[in-house]
């Protein structure tokens, strides 16, 4: 039974909560292993949460970017920033076609009311 | 051109966003560096204009008090004044702002992920409603040629037809794929990642608990453990206090940790309203009493069993003397 148990618990890797057993790792600083956790959590952030018709490259190259700020530790504002830009090009679509339909919007009130005041001229001239 | 002078436009006005963001992002870091927003003119001007000052105040005083109603604010920052006691700050908010930011990535990720899931298993049951429709179709088309009374080689096609046809066969032939392909990867995903998640909280809970019960107790000549040993207040042990503070740290940790998860499955709330408001309108009140109701009664039982570990702590043997 003891064996069974050993053979068991030697599937799992044996983590440590403190950091003074991790010696010389550069990517334990604040807590074990918190470098390969934050790139794991980032990566995989990046590629899960995506917009509509993202491409798997584009998920790809962006979790690659922000998986290599998260590896060299960046300071946390500009991982966030990167991360928002990562969505710039939906913010791009989103915006190019919110003020499509505004300058349509705006194009045909403008338009009827001419039409309007040609059509109220044309009356006026007939009377 | 017009369209390309159009195309210009928004792209400044991203452009300039996305500097509003990236220059506010950097103010919030470093709040007393030289090129912060908060050490700016405009920002002095503001802060030093009493009727700005008491009029931002105010403002954030009524948005604080709109958060109390969704999260417990003052709790939070009654937890972190307690913590704060014993752990140097600096140390503090890195390792805790390090925890949020993976913690953030990890549950929304998780949270985009359930989502996912639960459309796969949707259309999946909603695949299952549709064989029953298609099995209701085929007796019909049956009972009405039986009633037409065709011919008997007809009958025979039709009748060898219904023998081969079977309606549930593509949805059994899916069952394998979504199991391997939509199930296990989901639960494989759910396990790794929340399991990660766990272990970085553990490693920032441990590291409190170390610091009040260890280190910051024998830091400065010991000044705490004198106090702590000496102390007619109280009587606990810094076993006692590291035990509690873990309490504090779980507590306040689970909240934030189910809110991100649930903010993915917040965020399509508005999409679902604007599309169907009337459906909302009858499913809220429902919802509402559901869990009015299931609160109700997880209050009464656990009132009940708050009596019952009272009476047992009273009614268990002591030894005097």
């Amino acid at each position: 039974m003891t064996a069974f148990d050993d053979a068991v618990l030697s599937l799992f890797p044996q983590l440590t909560t403190h950091l003074k057993h991790l010696k010389n790792d550069p990517l334990s600083q604040l807590f074990p292993y918190d470098g390969l956790i934050a790139v794991s959590a980032v990566t995989y952030s990046r590629y899960t949460v995506h917009y509509s018709g993202e491409s798997k490259t584009s998920r790809l190259f962006w979790s690659a970017v922000l998986g290599y700020l998260a590896y060299n530790r960046y300071d946390h504002w500009i991982q966030v920033y990167a991360h928002v830009l990562s969505f710039g090009t939906f913010l791009y679509d989103k915006a190019c076609g919110y003020y499509a339909k505004k300058v349509n919007t705006y194009g045909k009130y403008f338009m009827n009311r001419i039409g309007n005041y040609v059509y109220s001229h044309f009356n006026y001239s007939l009377k | 051109m017009d369209e390309l002078n159009k195309q210009a436009q928004v792209l400044t006005a991203i452009m300039s966003g996305f500097l509003v963001i990236g220059h506010l992002l950097y103010s919030i870091s470093y709040p007393g560096g030289a090129n912060s927003f908060f050490q700016s003119k405009l920002y002095i001007f503001c802060s030093e204009n009493p009727i700005i000052s008491a009029l931002s105040k105010r403002i954030y005083g009524k948005i604080t008090d709109s958060l109390g109603y969704l999260l417990p604010v003052n709790e939070f920052i009654s937890a972190h004044d307690i913590i704060t006691e014993f752990v140097d700050p600096t140390e503090l908010y890195s390792k805790a702002g390090h925890l949020l930011f993976v913690t953030f990535h990890i549950q929304v990720g998780m949270g985009y992920l359930g989502i996912s899931f639960l459309r796969a298993e949707q259309s999946r049951k909603n695949a299952l409603v549709e064989i029953e429709q298609e099995l209701k179709k085929a007796n019909q088309e049956i009972d009405a040629s039986k009633a037409n009374g065709t011919n008997d080689n007809d009958r025979k096609g039709n009748d060898g037809k219904n023998k081969d046809y079977d309606p549930s066969i593509n949805f059994r032939k899916s069952a394998g794929p979504f199991i391997f392909f939509v199930a296990l990867p989901y639960m494989v995903q759910i396990v790794f990642y929340g399991g990660m998640n766990m272990y970085a909280f553990h490693c920032f809970r441990d590291d409190i608990h170390r610091t009040i019960r260890l280190n910051d107790l024998f830091a400065n000549d010991g000044s705490r453990f004198v106090a702590t040993a000496t102390s007619k207040v109280s009587n606990l042990s810094p076993e006692s206090y590291a035990s509690n503070s873990e309490t504090v740290v779980t507590t306040i940790y689970d909240m934030v940790n189910r809110n991100l998860f649930s903010l993915p499955k917040l965020m399509l709330i508005p999409g679902i309203v604007a599309k169907q408001p009337m459906m909302m309108l009858k499913i809220t009140p429902l919802i509402l009493l559901s869990d009015w109701i299931k609160s109700t009664i997880v209050a009464v039982i656990t009132t009940e069993l708050e009596r019952v570990n009272k009476e047992v702590k009273d009614v268990s043997p002591k030894r005097f003397g």
